[in-house]
């Protein structure tokens, strides 16, 4: 029993994956097992995923970023313009490729060094940059829709392209089965990220940050500069999220893009079993909670559940899932 | 190797250590005692480069020390095991072994790191594996990674900041026996501790501090613990433990399981660290599972919160962390466990000043925030707080610890004061001369259970480790 | 270090916009006098040669239509360089309630207010209709008859026409999706009549239901969602354009064919395919976001001509936005290049 208790613990975001998808073939059994339906969960939860990955690195260091949801729209923004001004194929690509992902890491390293060297409470600092990212984002825009000009199509292709599976077809009409590169990216990511915190030097330094800033510092880590670098690396997460999703629907709206992942990401991190304060957490289960939240997504629109009760069935169930690894921890 | 002139340090306008001048030879064991406040942790603070000197000069082997970091000076052969230890509980133990200057350049270099981590393990004596968490460890496995992480970085003198507080009498033992084999290869030792049978033990040489100043250096040898209290505390205290007195009735007021306590009875409870004292206390409470009962006057209670439990007071071992607010002030702490009565600012002023004139507790105003007070004066809010709701049930965990000779005694008597006055009390205490001095029985655990209990005529250092220990009681001979 | 330069020029322009903005605009309209207000010809500004003072509050822009009615209320404010506007934007009913506070507070003398919720706002617009503020509502009504005039948006006829075009076009007869918006009135009043007229029609089938957030990236996820499981179908009722252009581009991927979808509110790139007679789009419902120009002009002209008596005796009027349906042979009155939505 006790045993049984450990397991459910130590696996408890994977376990409730594994009750929800049970679940979920029961219910929605043809629909959800489709595989262009299983593809769709996994590029629509790509985007999110990138920054949860970003957002694990920064909550294991004591850190939180509320800024990445903004500044991804921002990204989105500042992809378009430089992709329209450009104008040409494919070089207009590369710059706005080029654009994305400096400008998210270097907003990200901003925000570190206005956290770490301001001395500013990141949660004050980054909700200033939720505020202020999306803002710009508007006002560059006068708020409207930026579209890709015609003539751009191979920009189109980083979300809409990449490795077709042989002997799968998605709709009547028998198109190529396509999974898509932001899949990919995101899984590259995920992987960059679990080595660099399982593996690498940095890793122990950031998670010594985040236990016990003090205990990192009297060791002589340089915690401000650890800190500045996952804010850095989280930037850049948001950056090619941002690239990705301009990329996806060939334009970007300023108002809507990127809105609230801070928070999708957030709580995909702490299903994953990641503390809020720092010092421990995987990639791996942030991974099983991005997954998570985008079945249960998934699951309320295949079973056609009132739009309006979405929401609230998706806070019980993510209470549940955190619940579940709470509860059996206390008592193990 | 190590020698100090005119070692300065001021915040502000107080000065926390003046002109510190001392020299440390190879090999030499040197004990620093003195009351809280009196510098100690000053100094420990400039020699391991936590803070920077106001003026004066820190030399080692001959050549000007200016260190601005803890890592300059770790570089430098200076290491400190701290008080509160420093490890990351989420990280391995060999990961906190070479943390700040991991082997290898991108990646850890796992074998090598591995290696070199067993060597510095079993130097120590350490019995662990070095991939364990560090949260998998004891207190006193985690202080042993702290001394393997000192000695480490080809330490030359380690600082160890009251080691023994933390540890049990027999593991205590153990950190002698390696601070011996530090000394035996030429690695000079800094003691600091309030223990004073310790330092006598230890040390080669003592330092005595007093209001940030040298008051006395002094052969150990010629000393008896008396003296070295007088020294500390520039007065002749006297006897520290007040005169025990007889409980109020025979009577078992509360019963437990396996053992009670009586109206106006100092009931010692013993056993090593880990036995489960704390966790039996916090358990009554309703603070933690398993939940513990009580019987009191024929009805059986099991309390699933502190309210629930109005009639006894529980003053924690762990003083900043679950006993005060240090933040708060003085009058909110003291008013904090009785605000259903204490309702407004008036009455919780009225309150404070009453017990800090009969416990003698020693502030300015009390409107100063808790940090402002010493160790001895915290831990008697801490006490205040609890007597507010005139419990009839004292428990009181490891009240001397951190506390300075002169408030020890001054606890001491506040705690006889109210067994005399009929309330039972509850002392869980590591410090067997106190368990001893002041208990009227002791009860011992081991293993979360009490083992056997001891009458006052049968109190004695080893007759109290027998039981901890599971040897069962020695004189009497029942097992 | 593009980004920055970027930015630089971004907030160059905007200082330069809001300076035109409050300073010398030189192309005023025909419509609105251009000399101040006669003396004392507005209810509160009494002293000789005051302003006209007009508060201007609006839901800030978070979808496309939001931001076409910030757009063309900025574009409006432009042509009245002798108007004072006190003019806010706000994301919830309460910062606008708050807004409203503050314009009464600074002794406005109008104010035009779309409503970010009606019943919440309600109580504020009536307190500075006690304080003798002239109101002109636009969109959605309050829930009291307190606006002076209202430029009534009717999202139940917007529903309405909408799906009598749908069921005219499918013969009375098909399989349809629906997208819904953010939930909030303004969605429940669209989607509700938008389903009692297919109830008429018992051949047309609702498959599903599901929210599309009034955002191209939602409604694309939801639709490849839905798309999995709803494989035949006739028309997709996306009932915004934003959410259209999201329907579309799932279809596109799923290889989804002869299918044709009905957005709304007259986005510019929606209504040209309409003239263009693209196939997917065969026609647009407007519910155009310049209504908000129409509610400040009305204040302005209202407030500069009429005298104090009828302002005093001012029998609250009624003006109806048409909602109009946009087919390929009447696209090109509906199509504005210019417009940002």
């Amino acid at each position: 029993m006790d045993k049984f208790k450990k397991i459910v613990a130590k696996h408890g975001v994977l376990i409730a994956l594994i009750v929800l998808i049970v679940v979920n073939i029961v219910w929605q059994g043809q629909v959800f097992l489709d595989p262009v339906n299983l593809r769709n969960i996994l590029s629509q939860n790509a985007y999110v995923g990138m920054i949860a990955v970003g957002m694990t690195l920064v909550i294991i260091g004591g850190g939180i970023d509320l800024s990445v949801g903004s500044m991804m729209g921002l990204v989105g923004v500042f992809t378009m313009l430089t992709l329209n001004k450009v104008g040409t194929d494919p070089n207009a690509t590369f710059a706005a490729a080029f654009v994305a992902l400096s400008f998210g890491t270097v907003a990200g390293l901003v925000n570190g060094l206005i956290i770490s060297a301001g001395r500013v409470p990141p949660f004050v600092a980054t909700l200033a940059g939720l505020v202020a990212f999306r803002s710009v984002g508007l006002a560059l825009t006068q708020a409207s829709e930026q579209t890709a000009k015609s003539g751009l199509e191979t920009f189109g292709k980083i979300a809409g392209d990449g490795i077709t599976i042989p002997g799968l077809t998605v709709g009547s009409r028998g198109l190529p089965f396509v999974v898509q590169w932001p899949i990919f990216l995101f899984f590259i990511l995920a992987g960059v990220a679990a080595w660099v915190l399982n593996k690498s030097v940095y890793g122990r330094r950031l998670i010594a940050t985040g236990a016990n800033e003090q205990a990192a510092i009297y060791s002589g880590i340089n915690t401000a500069r650890v800190k500045v670098a996952s804010y850095a690396f989280l930037g850049f997460c948001a950056g090619l999220a941002g690239l990705c999703q301009a990329s996806r629907l060939s334009s970007v709206s300023p108002s809507s893009l990127g809105m609230n992942y801070e928070l999708d990401a957030i709580a995909a991190v702490v299903i994953g079993g990641t503390s809020l304060s720092g010092g421990k957490g995987q990639i791996g289960t942030t991974i099983l909670g991005v997954f998570l939240l985008g079945i249960i997504s998934n699951m309320l629109i295949t079973a056609s559940v009132d739009p309006n009760w979405q929401g609230c069935v998706k806070g019980v169930i993510i209470l549940l899932a955190v619940l579940l690894q709470r509860a059996n921890r206390q008592n193990a | 190797m190590l020698s100090t002139r005119g070692l300065t340090k001021a915040y502000d306008a107080t000065v926390a250590l003046r002109d510190f001048a001392f020299d440390v030879q190879p090999g030499e064991v040197i004990g620093v005692i003195g009351e809280n406040g009196a510098g100690k942790s000053t100094l420990m603070k400039l020699l391991s480069g936590i803070v920077s000197p106001t003026s004066g000069s820190i030399e080692l082997f001959g050549k000007p020390m200016h260190f601005k970091k803890p890592v300059d000076a770790m570089h430098a052969g200076i290491a400190m095991v701290h008080q509160e230890l420093n490890l990351i509980p989420t990280l391995s133990v060999e990961d906190n072994l070479f943390l700040g200057r991991e082997i290898g350049g991108v990646t850890v270099n796992r074998a090598e790191t591995r290696v070199k981590a067993e060597k510095l393990l079993a130097r120590v004596g350490a019995k662990f594996a070095p991939q364990t968490l560090c949260r998998e460890l004891s207190v006193a496995e985690q202080q042993l990674v702290e001394i393997a992480k000192a000695v480490s970085e080809n330490a030359k003198l380690v600082i160890f900041d009251e080691p023994t507080a933390v540890l049990s009498d027999v593991e205590s033992e153990k950190l002698f026996q390696l601070i011996f084999d530090l000394k035996a290869e030429g690695i000079s030792v800094l003691y600091v501790s309030h223990r004073l049978p310790e330092i006598l033990r230890l040390c080669d040489r003592l330092v005595c501090l007093r209001d940030g100043v040298k008051v006395g250096e002094a052969d150990p040898k010629q000393m008896t613990e008396r003296q070295l209290a007088d020294m500390m505390v520039g007065r002749s205290i006297e006897d520290v433990y007040p005169p025990k007195g007889q409980a109020t009735s025979d009577e078992p007021f509360a019963e437990f399981e396996g053992f009670f306590v009586r109206k106006g009875e100092i009931l010692g409870l013993g056993g090593l660290i880990g036995s489960g004292r704390t966790e039996f206390c916090e358990g009554l409470l309703g603070l933690r599972s398993p939940k513990k009962w009580v019987k009191r006057g024929g009805k059986t209670h099991q309390f699933r919160s502190v309210n629930e439990a109005g009639w006894i007071g529980y003053v924690s071992e762990d003083r900043k962390g679950k006993g005060l607010v240090t933040s708060m002030s003085i009058i909110d702490n003291i008013g904090l466990a009785n605000l259903g009565t204490l309702n407004t600012n008036a009455k919780r002023k009225a309150n404070a000043d009453e017990w800090i004139a009969k416990l003698g507790i020693k502030t300015k105003t009390p409107e100063l925030p808790m940090t402002s007070l010493s160790g001895g004066n915290q831990q008697k809010c801490s006490i205040a707080k609890w007597l507010t709701i005139q419990p009839e049930l004292l428990i009181l965990d490891e009240p001397t610890r951190g506390v300075d000779v002169g408030a020890k005694a001054e606890i001491y008597q506040i705690i006889a004061d109210l067994a005399a006055n009929g309330t039972a009390v509850i002392l869980i205490s590591s410090e067997l001369p106190e368990l001893i001095g002041l208990s009227h029985r002791v009860v011992v655990f081991k293993d979360f259970a009490p083992v056997g209990e001891l009458d006052r005529e049968e109190l004695s250092e080893s007759s109290i480790m027998a039981l901890a220990a599971g040897l069962g009681k020695s004189e009497s001979g029942a097992a | 270090m593009k980004p920055i330069q970027f930015l630089k020029t971004g907030l160059l322009a905007l200082a330069l916009s809001a300076m035109i903005g409050c300073g010398s605009g030189s192309q005023t309209d025909s419509n609105a006098p251009a000399e101040p207000a006669k003396e004392g010809a507005s209810p509160s500004a009494s002293a000789g040669g005051k302003k006209l003072k007009i508060g201007i509050s609006i839901p800030a822009a978070d979808h496309g239509w939001t931001a076409g009615v910030k757009y063309w209320a900025e574009q409006e404010m432009k042509k009245y360089p002798d108007v004072e506007f006190v003019y806010q934007t706000a994301e919830s009913p309460d910062k606008q309630i708050a807004s409203l506070e503050s314009m009464g507070a600074k002794q406005v003398d109008g104010i035009v207010i779309l409503a970010t919720e009606s019943s919440p706002v309600t109580p504020a617009a009536k307190k500075l209709k006690e304080q003798g503020v002239f109101i002109v509502n636009v969109d959605r009504g309050f829930t009291e008859p307190i606006a002076d005039i209202f430029l009534a948006g009717d999202n139940k006829k917007f529903g309405q026409i909408s799906a009598e075009f749908m069921a005219k076009k499918l013969g009375g007869k098909g399989k349809i999706l629906v997208l819904e918006g953010i939930p909030c009135t303004v969605n429940t009043d669209r989607v509700e009549a938008a389903k009692a007229v297919f109830a008429k029609f018992p051949d047309i089938k609702i498959l599903d239901s599901q929210s599309g957030m009034w955002n191209q990236q939602k409604a694309f996820d939801v639709m490849q969602t839905m798309l999995v499981k709803h494989k035949e179908f006739d028309a997709v009722w996306a009932q915004d354009d934003d959410m259209a252009l999201g329907v579309e581009k799932a279809m596109k991927e799923a290889g989804v064919t002869n299918v044709w979808i009905l957005g709304g509110a007259g986005m510019k790139d929606i209504i040209k395919r309409v003239m263009e007679k693209d196939p997917m789009y065969p026609a647009n419902v407007t519910y155009p976001p310049s209504m908000i120009a129409e509610g400040i002009k009305v204040a302005v002209e209202t407030l500069t001509k009429a005298t104090p008596d009828e302002l005093k005796n001012w029998k609250p009027k009624n003006i109806d936005i048409k909602i109009d349906l946009v087919e390929a042979a009447n696209a090109k009155d509906f199509y504005f290049p210019d417009s940002i939505y």
